[in-house]
């Protein structure tokens, strides 16, 4: 019965500790510095709400031809980056998907970069 | 009854990618043979775009780069598949995509336009700064949140 207890204590202690690395591996690479120290607690802390840049601009349109406008829902690796983290909604977050498998085809943009 | 008469098409437009070095002259009696094929079939080209020599973002059989042609013509359906047939009999012809941009356009209402030719883009090398909002999180943290809150 007590060795449950103590191994969770030490497994949690652990998480603890890299949680707090992983949050100061987080700042140092300058990803998403404006909440990773609340992070490290869980879903306590509030960062900024994020709006679909598609909603918020009415006139701009997913384009699977614009390479530069893509590429800011990639990641250094190629992959799409996902709606909670781009904070796009629904909608536009399936049209920037299909565009940018679309521009894969064409070789506009990566399927995946080898070295990143 | 003269408006009953209007003539329904779909806009379509396909992208193909060439070999860099493609003469001029050749580019141009590509762009000729996809005209008179969308012609024959009863479409109208509205415009040739060549985007010219751009580097992929990874090789095609063993080219590192390829010349753009955007191509948006109207018609009906079984167009694309006529032109893509003749894209797959042209050598220098690497890839291609169609892509219908739109259904129920007038026919007549769509005026041919010049052909353009538009500045290749530039390869931006983009400081990792800029990106600093949609960092790639480290997916094990995901994992270990929840103990880290029984705390």
């Amino acid at each position: 019965m007590a060795r449950p207890g103590e191994g969770g204590g030490k497994f949690g202690g652990g998480g603890y500790g890299g949680g707090f690395g992983r949050g100061g591996g987080r700042d140092d690479r300058g990803d998403r510095g404006d909440r990773g120290g609340e992070e490290a607690g869980g879903r306590r802390g509030f960062g900024r709400r994020k709006v679909c840049r598609f909603c918020a601009d009415k006139t701009l349109k997913v384009d699977y031809k614009d390479q530069g406008q893509l590429k800011y829902f990639l990641t250094e690796r190629g992959k799409i980056i996902p709606r909670r983290i781009s904070g796009n909604c629904a909608l536009h977050q399936r049209e920037v998907a299909t565009a940018i498998k679309r521009a894969r085809m064409l070789a506009i943009l990566p399927y995946t970069v080898a070295s990143a | 009854m003269a408006e009953a008469q209007k003539r329904l098409v779909r806009e379509y437009e396909t992208i193909y990618l060439m070999k860099a070095d493609t003469p001029d002259d050749q580019v141009e009696e590509i762009k000729e043979r996809l005209r008179a094929v969308v012609a024959r079939e009863g479409g109208k080209v509205i415009r040739f775009t060549n985007q010219g020599k751009r580097k992929t973002a990874f090789p095609i059989a063993k080219n590192p780069k390829a010349v753009f042609m955007h191509c948006l013509y109207i018609g009906n359906p079984g167009l694309v598949g006529e032109v893509e047939r003749n894209l797959k009999i042209i050598d220098v012809v690497m890839k291609y995509q169609s892509i219908r941009l739109a259904d129920g356009v007038d026919f007549d209402a769509r005026a041919v336009e010049q052909d353009v030719k538009v500045a290749p883009v530039e390869e931006e090398a983009r400081p990792r700064d800029e990106r600093a909002e949609f960092g790639e999180r480290p997916e094990e943290s995901f994992g270990e949140q929840p103990e880290i809150g029984e705390e």
